[in-house]
């Protein structure tokens, strides 16, 4: 055995910073005798997921990213909960908060950063909490529970987290910045006009230039008080102004400090033998306060550390990345353009909050903006980094077609990081695909943990699967695993499963498949996907389905209903309308309305009145209320209008007695415009019909809600023969492949026009004559609801009110 | 002093579903979860919403005009401060009464 004794490493911080150091010691095989000191009372976790502990999306331990075995494993002394008081670099040892001394012959000093308050009155008060560590997180969600209204204090990157998981916690929100843009520090002006909208979108209210001076309350806070002198109330309030690094303890051992203490380019201090890390350290004047500087510069130290000096950090590229779901933002190095020389390229549309700015100069990349879309920041990142020449593409910079291949994964080194949340470098992704076999984004996420945080990285991951795998490589979208967590299988696995057992019931299949209960999502769901599989011929429940299609009606916001009648291409007669004319005034109705749709809406109805007003309308349902073929909107046509080259109303018709009573994953609306005027506005509708002089073109998937969208040309068809045929086989196509509330408009993005059109119109393909017979089989199974449950309701109580005897 | 309230059969309500139920001008729900009867004031706190048309999960009903969740057995209304009333309910010969 070997007496010779270990040199004695001593690390005080157990966070990512430090344990990063370590790990990176490890690999090198450096037999050093290692000891970390932790301030707080857990093991290394992920300090980035801690927005995702507040919004209850993942708890604690499944943030931690290094179990107390792996210390044991590694022969590394941990002290949690300790806090190192002072180090004696003239006796190298440290002295921690029970008065212990442990020498150390090097030292790394990793102790990260702390929360920045500004000067408030009654800071002190409670409900008022910093948001930085675990700890703060936990109690901000426990007190939490008996909040409603919260004030954020900071609009930068980690208030508007905070902001956004308190949102999903079901409070109201409002964020308060000091300044008169939000994430000053990565954006400018018009991006950070569009972050406010998005964040507005997403619920938040936000108040810009506000400096709050006092938090107002008696013992809990109640509001805060503004220089403005203006006051809000707020039973909780968030503080996230910015952090500042932890410095003490190396300026009272005599290190040099500035804003944090000063490393050079080996990560060494003032003092031979002390190393610092992290966000506590001033590098070449800079401090930072995000990840992926860290994990550069752990590498460095431990090179540094063993003796191998070879490895020098010059500073990182600061890139922050926006984790608020719903809002993609990253903003990348000079993102301003200050500097001699510096142009910026900018494209923005306020309408869809899109923003990408990329600034040059010279010819090279040096920073870059992406609002709303950011598959394109790994592509820029490598650009900084390789300080690419880009004169030759520059036409196509912003829009990323022509150099996307020129530029991907290939030119990456083995040491660069691909996701810079984790830390993870190309090289071990490489390996985990070899290795592991793995063919999918989520499967090198398990294997290596890259791209489980903001998933920014996506897009890179996915170019090295295909540059390793080749042809093997299936790209696979995200959604398309998962039908519901009440599930553990995934939706092809549950068709499958329901076909096999032949199960025709929700509740069959919640208690065989599932986890018996199910939740207000899967229970319609289920009871789509049951009666689309077994073409209208499941078991019907109706404790499964949402009010609207138990009662064939339209609930209101004060428990009443609406009742609209089905008239055919929006075309009516004087009789029809007198007879609703009379059943409104005969059953009091409060309110009578033209819809978008060409329909006439009855509102106010009450539950026991529906079966009555059905029967004396003496009309089908108009399926106002489901997730089926609602309305054929259509214009008059060659039947009157002098511009008409199509007889768009008979045919609309037509397309509605043939589709009307057939369910769908979502609502489907339809319009047959007689020519490109398009009055029926069959551009922007699931499915729109264009009359041109040969015959009609067919579109597919647009959208005028809350999303907006032209729809795709799926086809231009000579007959009406052929307009009926192409129509049935895309409907009865969205409503077999479908995902149960997905629109057209994101159906047809996911599976993709071509695709579409492949699958349906191609002659080699067996996918049309098999949709034919479904829709057949579908349509045959199709009762007017309004008419067999106004004679026989479901069960004798369905509408009725029930009085209890005294 | 409490009184009880003859509120009809079980199988007056479908299984897994909740109806309404007038009691001197009190909305009350009444939801049959197979196993046992239970019974809320019907109007979540939230907005208003008629808890009986909502959908039953478990021991939740799920508000049908904006989803909140509220616990059947102890009126707790998540991300609400107000709860909802919780009745009492006594089967006898597959009767119900309400005490209220």
């Amino acid at each position: 055995m070997q007496k010779k004794s270990k040199q004695k490493l001593v690390v005080i911080g157990n966070g990512m910073a430090g344990i990063a150091a370590v790990e990176n010691i490890l690999a090198l095989k450096g037999d050093l005798d290692i000891t970390v000191f932790g301030a707080e009372p857990y093991v290394n976790y992920n300090r980035i997921l801690l927005s995702d502990i507040l919004s209850g999306k993942t708890h604690p331990e499944a943030t931690y990213l290094n179990a107390r075995e792996w210390y044991d494993k590694n022969g590394i002394r941990l002290f949690v909960d300790t806090k190192i008081m002072a180090i004696h670099p003239e006796v190298k040892t440290v002295q921690d908060d029970e008065g212990r001394m442990t020498p150390y012959d090097q030292l790394l000093i990793a102790t990260g950063s702390h929360a920045f308050i500004p000067p408030i009155k009654g800071v002190e008060k409670r409900g008022v909490f910093p948001y930085r560590n675990m700890e703060d997180t936990e109690r901000i969600i426990a007190y939490s529970k008996q909040c409603r209204r919260v004030a954020v204090i900071g609009g930068g990157l980690l208030g508007l987290e905070a902001g956004r998981a308190l949102v999903q916690r079901g409070l109201n929100v409002t964020i308060f910045h000091l300044v008169d843009r939000l994430m000053e520090l990565q954006l400018d002006d018009e991006s950070g006009l569009i972050l406010k909208k998005e964040i507005e979108r997403l619920g938040m209210t936000v108040h810009l230039n506000h400096s709050a001076v006092e938090m107002i309350g008696e013992g809990s806070v109640e509001g805060v008080a503004f220089s403005n002198g203006k006051a809000y109330e707020a039973d909780m309030v968030v503080i996230s102004t910015g952090i500042r690094p932890n410095v003490e303890l190396a300026k009272n051992a005599g290190i040099h400090t500035r804003r944090g203490i000063i490393v050079n380019d080996q990560m060494e201090t003032s003092h031979s033998g002390i190393y610092a890390v992290g966000e506590c350290v001033e590098h070449r004047g800079k401090t930072y306060g995000i990840v992926a500087p860290l994990y550069e510069q752990a590498k460095v130290a431990a090179h540094t550390i063993l003796g191998k000096p070879s490895k020098t950090y010059e500073g990182s590229m600061v890139s922050a990345t926006l984790k608020v779901a719903g809002i993609d933002l990253v903003s990348i190095g000079n993102y301003m353009g200050n500097g001699a020389g510096c142009e910026s390229l900018v494209y923005s549309d306020r309408g869809i909050s899109l923003y990408k700015k990329v600034v040059l100069q010279g010819n090279r990349v040096v920073g870059a903006i992406l609002l709303g879309d950011i598959h394109d920041s790994g592509r820029f990142h490598q650009y900084i980094k390789n300080q690419t020449d880009v004169t030759l593409f520059r036409k196509t910079l912003l829009s990323g077609d022509a150099d996307k291949k020129s530029a991907g994964p290939a030119i990456l080194e083995d040491e660069d990081t691909i996701c810079g949340c984790m830390g993870v470098n190309k090289k071990t992704i490489v390996e985990a695909i070899q290795e592991h076999e793995v063919t999918t984004r989520q499967g090198v996420g398990e294997k290596t943990k890259a791209c489980t945080s903001c998933k920014s990285c996506g897009p890179l991951i996915d170019q090295i699967l295909q540059e390793v795998l080749g042809g093997e490589y299936v790209p696979v979208t995200e959604k398309s695993g998962e039908f519901c967590p009440c599930f553990t299988l995934s939706r092809k696995e549950l068709v499958d499963q329901i076909r096999s057992l032949k199960l025709k019931a929700v509740s069959e299949v919640l208690t065989r498949l599932g986890n018996g209960s199910g939740c207000a999502y899967c229970k319609p769901g289920l009871s789509y996907l049951l009666s689309e599989i077994w073409m209208e011929r499941h078991r019907e429940e109706r404790n499964a389905r949402f009010i609207n299609d138990r009662v064939h009606a339209n609930i209101q916001k004060d428990g009443t209903f609406s009742v609209v009648p089905r008239i055919y291409g929006g075309v009516t007669s004087p009789s029809e309308l007198r007879r609703i004319a009379d059943v409104a005034e005969k059953y009091h109705v409060p309110m009578v309305k033209i819809t978008g749709g060409q329909r006439i809406d009855l509102l106010g109805v009450k539950k026991e009145e529906l079966p009555l007003i059905w029967a004396d309308l003496g009309m089908p349902s108009g399926h106002a209320y489901a997730k089926a073929i609602r309305t054929v909107k259509t214009c008059v046509g060659t039947e009157f209008c002098r511009f008409g080259v199509q007889d768009s109303t008979s045919l609309g018709i037509a397309m509605e007695k043939l589709f009307e009573g057939l369910y769908t994953p979502h609502k489907i609306k339809m319009a047959v415009s007689g020519c490109p005027r398009n009055c029926a506005e069959s551009y922007v509708k699931d499915i729109g019909i264009v009359a041109i002089q040969t015959g009609w073109e067919i579109y597919v998937g647009g959208a005028a809600g809350m999303t907006v969208r032209k729809g795709d040309l799926l086809v231009a068809v000579k007959t009406d023969e052929e307009a009926f045929r192409a129509v049935t086989l895309f409907l009865q196509y969205y409503r077999e492949e479908g995902y149960y509330l997905e629109r057209t408009y994101d159906f047809v993005v996911r599976i993709g026009i071509e695709k579409i059109k492949q699958e349906l119109l191609d002659p080699e393909s067996a996918r049309p004559a098999e949709l034919m017979d479904h829709f057949k089989l579908a349509k045959e199974a199709v009762v007017d609801p309004w008419k067999t449950e106004s004679e026989k309701p479901v069960h004798p109580y369905q509408f009725k009110e029930l009085v209890a005897d005294g | 002093m409490d009184k009880l309230f003859k509120a009809g059969k079980c199988q007056d309500i479908p299984l897994g579903e909740g109806r309404k139920y007038l009691i001197h001008g009190e909305e009350i729900g009444v939801f049959n979860l197979g196993i046992e009867i239970v019974a809320i004031s019907n109007r979540c706190p939230h907005a208003g919403g008629p808890l009986s048309d909502g959908i039953v999960t478990g021991h939740e009903v799920i508000c049908p005009l904006h989803g909140r969740k509220v616990n059947l057995k102890s009126g707790c209304v998540a991300n609400e401060k107000e709860k909802v009333k919780v009745y009492e309910v006594v089967l006898k010969d597959g009767e119900i009464y309400l005490k209220c």
